[in-house]
């Protein structure tokens, strides 16, 4: 029975989160009703918002009060980014700047004070902001989550042609569990060949586990360096390949750190070389 | 902040000016507004928000501001009210005193005042 099992890894995997990836702001044009490819696939299911701006002006809310640093709901969640404004009042004689004076958080809809910032406490003030307009999966558009695709649905309400926004997230990449299960062994027999005496393959210490698991995630996240320079071009592919590839080593590193006090110390400089040998 | 929300919001709510001037005496009066008749007002187009009040006296410039909301049809109108020994020169809406007001002006003086509002779009 190897150290740590395939329930153990994906327990990690989706406790730790760093393989959601949100994207915001996708620009698409929908024409006909033709798939459109977004820039990843396996995305997560109902995690989408197609969205447009069917505003020409902001809508106006107030008086909103603020207390403390608490959140206060505005009317509506989907707020464009970067367009709320507040003021005092309709004489805008005052006006408050986001960031300096407040914060937005433009997907629930919510502002709150910034401590720092001009705001007083307890004061009453208007909201401006510009708004999406969210459509309906199924009426307006069909996603395909595996696919990573998008198309208009004839007879809904996106019109032919239209550039819409998208939100979504995704894996970061294709975690399968023939990977993780091929990824288990291999880390597996690295280990075994490296232990000192007293240990073997059948010992359940937990730190046997730990440091298991550790390089079992380093080597996912290798192959998710690998996937991310091998997948659609996205601009920021090589980055996030460096990304993980950072993450690879700092598994690895600790997985070994953990795994010292039950290997041979011969063979704990050059695990890699034992096995490749 | 947003350039696009900030000129609207602007864009919604200009600044307005209206022009009242009179020569006093020592008894209370209404200045006269554009056209050159002295009244209780002039009717507000908008919903708006009054924001100043400006005065020059022949030798001196005074000034007020608040923020004083008012509605569309609210009659807008200067008056002088006498004090005694001088005016207190206060905007209206429908012939009764807003705090827009300025003390101390002397009797027997051409005044000429220049309220300032915001006239809002919706």
């Amino acid at each position: 029975m190897a150290f740590t099992t395939l329930s153990i890894i994906k327990k990690h995997l989706l406790s730790s989160g760093f393989l959601r990836l949100r994207v915001e702001e996708h620009v698409v044009q929908l024409n006909g009703t033709d798939e459109v490819e977004l820039p990843h696939h396996g995305l997560i299911e109902k995690s989408e918002a197609v969205k447009w701006i069917a505003e020409l002006k902001p809508t106006r809310e107030g008086p909103v009060q603020l207390t403390g640093t608490d959140w206060v709901s505005l009317n509506y969640g989907y707020l464009v980014p970067n367009t709320v404004v507040l003021s005092l009042s309709d004489a805008l004689t005052t006006l408050y700047t986001e960031e300096v004076d407040f914060q937005t958080d433009v997907t629930e809809g919510r502002i709150r004070r910034v401590e720092t910032g001009e705001i007083p406490d307890l004061q009453p003030v208007f909201a401006f902001y510009l708004r999406y307009r969210l459509f309906e999966s199924d009426t307006d558009f069909i996603m395909d989550y595996t696919a990573g695709t998008l198309r208009r649905v004839s007879g809904g309400t996106i019109p032919d042609g239209a550039h819409l926004f998208v939100d979504y997230e995704t894996i970061a990449g294709s975690v399968t569990d023939e990977l993780i299960l091929q990824a288990i062994d291999d880390v597996q027999d690295r280990i075994v060949r490296a232990l000192a005496q007293g240990y073997s393959g059948s010992s359940s210490d937990h730190g046997l586990q730990t440091g298991a698991t550790l390089l079992v995630l380093a080597v996912l996240a290798r192959a998710m360096a690998t996937e991310q320079l091998a997948r659609r071009l996205i601009t920021d592919s090589a980055e996030r390949a460096r990304e993980w590839q950072k993450l690879t080593d700092a598994f690895e590193a600790q997985g070994w750190r953990i795994l010292r006090p039950f290997l041979d110390p011969y063979q704990l400089h050059s695990p890699e070389k034992v096995t490749h040998a | 902040m947003n350039l696009s929300t900030l000129s609207y919001i602007f864009a919604r709510s200009p600044i307005s000016t209206m022009g009242f001037s009179g020569t006093t005496a020592t008894t209370s009066v209404h200045l006269k507004g554009p056209g050159g008749e002295a009244g209780d007002g002039f009717p507000m187009p908008r919903d708006g928000v009054l924001t100043g009040l400006q005065l020059w006296d022949g030798s001196a410039r005074r000034f007020d501001t608040d923020e004083i909301s008012f509605a569309a049809g609210d009659r807008l109108a200067v008056y002088c009210q006498n004090m005694g020994s001088n005016f207190t020169v206060k905007v209206r809406f429908n012939g009764v005193s807003t705090a827009m007001q300025i003390e101390g002006v002397p009797h027997n003086s051409t005044l000429f005042a220049v309220v300032e509002f915001s006239l809002l779009r919706s």
